[in-house]
């Protein structure tokens, strides 16, 4: 592992909404990185969600956090913290007591650079790859950490204005306002959750119409999502047959977190995986290349 | 101070003017929301509200703060080999960031290095022609 890794990245996997499934596509993420580098799965959403999805309830509920290894009294180290699992990445696993890092992270000296300098800065290109960070829902100092330890943000995104309010959120109350102090590159946004045709009005349609007409989003529309005008056109008039863009809903991506496994693991035929292949070639070379 | 979540990164001292930084996010229909129009005016709006929140942050002399916002910056993926990414930061770490120094600039950042680069290469274009003939 780590051979061909010419540019070490680390992202967020962030949007201010649930439900949208970070969890889902920041850990399968990490899954692909694997098979191309050395990777830490950051989980700083203090649901949980993903460090139990893994099966490290232990580590969710010890008495360790984050808090012990970033904050100014802290008597941890990151190796105190980190655990192995057996899907190629390594786990920084969330806690049931990280709301109250992120209260302490309020109060101290330069607290969103936190996770940077304790984290993302010595590990990076020297004991992992790529580092992919599972943020919060909610915006606060866990995101902010996130954002400024990465740069780079992959934004999940679904059918429904709730989500596309959630993005609209991210970009309005986290990276435009990043943005006044560091350099918040977008990645990719990728659609995820969908099932229904588009060739019709749903709300699935409108959403993969909207992201690929707009030019502020449409360079970043993974290759497995893109449809152009054109395309759109030749759909609705019937000369070509609807393709199926974007991360589908499958039942297997929500049941592999019930047996604590990636996709890649518990479902290794499943015709989603090449989307998150994809998601890893986005990151390791550090944007949507057509 | 501001409400920019972010300002605990600067050293914010002078600031009470009253459009600060979150107002002016805010309020404005920014963001590029995936509608069609929609985006791009986005991106307008934040660079010229983002203007005078510049100088909160740094203001310590004329020349301090980015030539121009990220909103302006367009990403594309560059490819190159491993050792011309290294001569280049080389160069840039070496030369580039210390004559910065000199001038009295701190704050340089990724942006404007990259966009001089294309600016020095779109110069000129010739050289670009031989450099990758003369590898053939």
């Amino acid at each position: 592992m780590g051979t061909n890794v010419e540019t070490p990245r680390a992202v967020s996997v962030v949007i201010l909404k649930g439900g949208v499934g970070k969890s889902t596509i920041s850990m399968n993420l990490a899954r692909q990185l694997s098979e191309r580098g050395r990777v830490l799965f950051a989980d700083l959403d203090p649901n949980g969600h993903a460090t139990n999805g893994l099966g490290f309830e232990d580590a969710y509920q010890s008495d360790t956090n984050l808090g012990d290894v970033i904050l100014d009294n802290g008597t941890a180290t990151l190796s105190d913290l980190i655990q192995p699992t057996e899907f190629e990445f390594d786990l920084l696993p969330s806690s049931d007591t990280l709301e109250d890092v992120e209260k302490d992270l309020a109060g101290a000296l330069q607290g969103s650079a936190r996770v940077k300098t304790k984290i993302v800065d010595p590990l990076l290109g020297d004991r992992y790859d790529y580092i992919v960070f599972d943020c919060p829902a909610y915006p606060g100092m866990l995101n902010n950490n996130a954002l400024v330890a990465t740069g780079n943000v992959v934004i999940p995104i679904a059918p429904g204005s709730s989500s596309i309010g959630g993005y609209k959120r991210t970009m309005e109350r986290l990276i435009l306002p990043a943005r006044e102090y560091i350099d918040v590159d977008v990645l990719t946004i990728v659609p995820n959750q969908i099932q229904n045709r588009i060739d019709q009005q749903t709300e699935d349609r409108e959403l993969l119409e909207n992201l690929n007409t707009a030019d502020a989003t449409a360079d970043k529309v993974p290759s497995f999502a893109r449809i152009t005008a054109d395309e759109f056109d030749a759909i609705d008039a019937g000369e070509r047959r609807p393709p199926k863009p974007g991360i589908r809903h499958r039942a297997a991506i929500s049941k592999s977190l019930k047996y604590n496994q990636p996709l890649q693991d518990y479902d290794p035929d499943n015709d989603q995986i090449p989307h998150f292949e994809e998601l890893a070639d986005i990151v390791a070379t550090g944007g949507v290349d057509r | 101070m501001t409400d920019n979540p972010f300002d605990d990164l600067g050293t914010v001292s002078d600031d009470d003017s009253p459009s600060d930084s979150n107002d002016s996010a805010g309020e404005t229909p920014t963001t590029d929301e995936p509608t069609t129009a929609s985006a791009t005016d986005a991106d307008e709006s934040v660079t010229s509200s983002a203007e005078p929140e510049r100088d909160a942050t740094d203001a310590a002399d004329e020349s301090s703060g980015p030539a121009f916002e990220y909103s302006e910056v367009r990403q594309r993926p560059l490819y190159a080999r491993g050792e011309t990414w290294d001569e280049f930061e080389d160069a840039v770490g070496i030369t580039v960031v210390p004559e910065l120094r000199k001038a009295g600039i701190r704050d340089e950042e990724k942006r404007e290095i990259h966009d001089a680069v294309l600016r020095l290469a779109a110069q000129e274009p010739d050289r670009i022609a031989e450099l990758i003939k003369s590898e053939r």
